[in-house]
């Protein structure tokens, strides 16, 4: 499908059609990750899940009916939305950056959720409960970024395989203790 | 495809190793697919986790630690059992209670042995915080501008020297990028270099960015510094209505009149 008329395309997107979101989402990616970089200076990564955030608020939009009228184009839709989806994950995300501690609201009016900087907390406390080598190497690889062969040597392994396996294993382990960790809190 | 494979896949694709048809095939499936998304952030979490665990300690510490274990063992000796979660909590707990004693104690030495401080540069000093870094951080698969990646590192290594050279030579070679400004005007707060730091500050409170509001709390900080005691006030009063500042802001206010 090729919708090369954008007025089809968003009476399309009013039908809910999955294939003319999937035009929409190629359409505009490359150019939308590459604003989002050089705008705030974010991690494609980042970018990239703005993205995907503000294309599945805009189906839901179509798919209740609230996607009515536009007084833009579908782009500068998008890149609104991407906007608010931003300023909310830098709000629960960036460790507060852009608050001060003096106005974080009242108990009863904070939002009950676990926020990056929580979950980031959480990987913290399960690597001390993961402990060495697997702290070490992980560390080691992911910060200081030292390559499996380098650490194969420091360790004496001749094969780096063999802590190419270790760091994935060790991956692994941190994934489940972190998901027992946040079904805790969750709860 | 299996979960195993999965998630080697998605490692591959966090660290960067998947070609490009690869990758927009693995982010296209991901959003389609709600549950490999949710793979895909938990995984990219316990790295971006593991990365800021790392920056506690050195690497030459790290590299001791994997000397205690030089011989190949099985994998499933790989973790030791897990240990109680005490201990941790235990020594955050006394990190903290530590923290809040040598609060204490700066709040005694700023508000009772020399109380209310009203001079503008005084005012500063009491006030000022380096901005963290809200740009780029740590991700090992980040190849794109180098040079800007480098001068983030620094600024995150507390080296503020390096990184104002770096976000200099950046800016000279590239468009003006805003958020490279703010951080910038940081450096030149903390390398004590008021007179580079306003105009910075200036050009991103006049951008009407994301930052702006941030960099007139910096601005009205420089000006309190270079005695411009007017513009500060003006400036700290737009804070007070606007930002996450404003309850400084207002302290500030009524200690300057």
């Amino acid at each position: 499908m090729n919708l090369t008329d954008e007025g089809a395309m968003i009476r399309q997107l009013r039908k809910g059609d999955p294939k003319v979101m999937q035009e929409v989402y190629h359409r505009y990616k490359a150019e939308f990750i590459t604003w989002m970089i050089s705008q705030y200076s974010c991690q494609r990564l980042e970018a990239l899940e703005i993205y995907h955030d503000s294309l599945l608020t805009i189906s839901d939009q179509a798919k209740n009916g609230k996607f009515e009228v536009l007084r833009s184009s579908l782009k500068t839709y998008i890149y609104g939305v991407a906007k608010n989806k931003y300023r909310e994950y830098l709000r629960k995300n960036k460790k507060n950056y852009l608050r001060s501690v003096e106005d974080i609201p009242d108990r009863e009016d904070e939002v009950v959720d676990l926020s990056q900087q929580d979950s980031l907390d959480l990987v913290e406390k399960c690597l001390e409960s993961l402990g060495d080598p697997c702290k070490s190497i992980l560390e080691l690889y992911y910060f200081h970024e030292m390559s499996m062969q380098d650490i194969s040597e420091q360790m004496n392994y001749k094969n780096r395989n063999t802590v190419k396996n270790m760091k994935y294993k060790c991956l692994l382990r941190l994934k489940d203790l972190f998901g027992e960790e946040w079904n805790k809190r969750v709860q | 495809m299996k979960e195993t494979a999965d998630i080697r896949k998605i490692i591959d694709y966090l660290e960067g190793r998947l070609t490009d048809d690869e990758r927009e095939e693995m982010e296209m499936e991901s959003w389609m697919n709600p549950k490999l998304d949710q793979e895909i952030r938990t995984m990219r979490t316990l790295m971006e986790g593991i990365r800021l665990s790392g920056s506690k300690s050195s690497k030459e510490e790290k590299i001791a630690i994997l000397h205690q274990y030089p011989h190949p063992q099985a994998l499933s000796d790989l973790a030791p059992k897990r240990r109680t979660l005490t201990p941790y909590i235990t020594r955050r707990t006394i990190f903290y209670i530590a923290a809040i004693a040598a609060g204490l104690a700066l709040l005694v030495s700023i508000f009772i042995l020399n109380p209310a401080p009203s001079d503008p540069r005084q005012l500063y000093t009491a006030y000022f915080e380096v901005s963290p870094n809200v740009g780029v951080r740590n991700v090992r698969s980040e190849t794109d501008r180098p040079a800007t990646w480098q001068a983030y590192q620094a600024y995150d290594q507390q080296n503020y020297e390096l990184a104002a050279t770096l976000f200099e030579n950046n800016l000279e070679n590239s468009n003006q990028r805003i958020t490279d400004l703010y951080h910038l005007g940081n450096c030149y707060l903390m390398l004590e270099r008021w007179e580079d730091a306003a105009p910075a500050f200036t050009t991103v409170v006049e951008a009407d960015h994301l930052l702006s509001p941030e960099a007139k709390w910096y601005l009205a900080l420089t000006h309190l510094q270079t005695g411009d005691k007017a513009r500060s006030q003006q400036l700290l009063t737009e804070v007070q209505s606007t930002t996450g500042h404003s309850k400084k802001a207002e302290k500030i206010l009524k200690k300057l009149e």
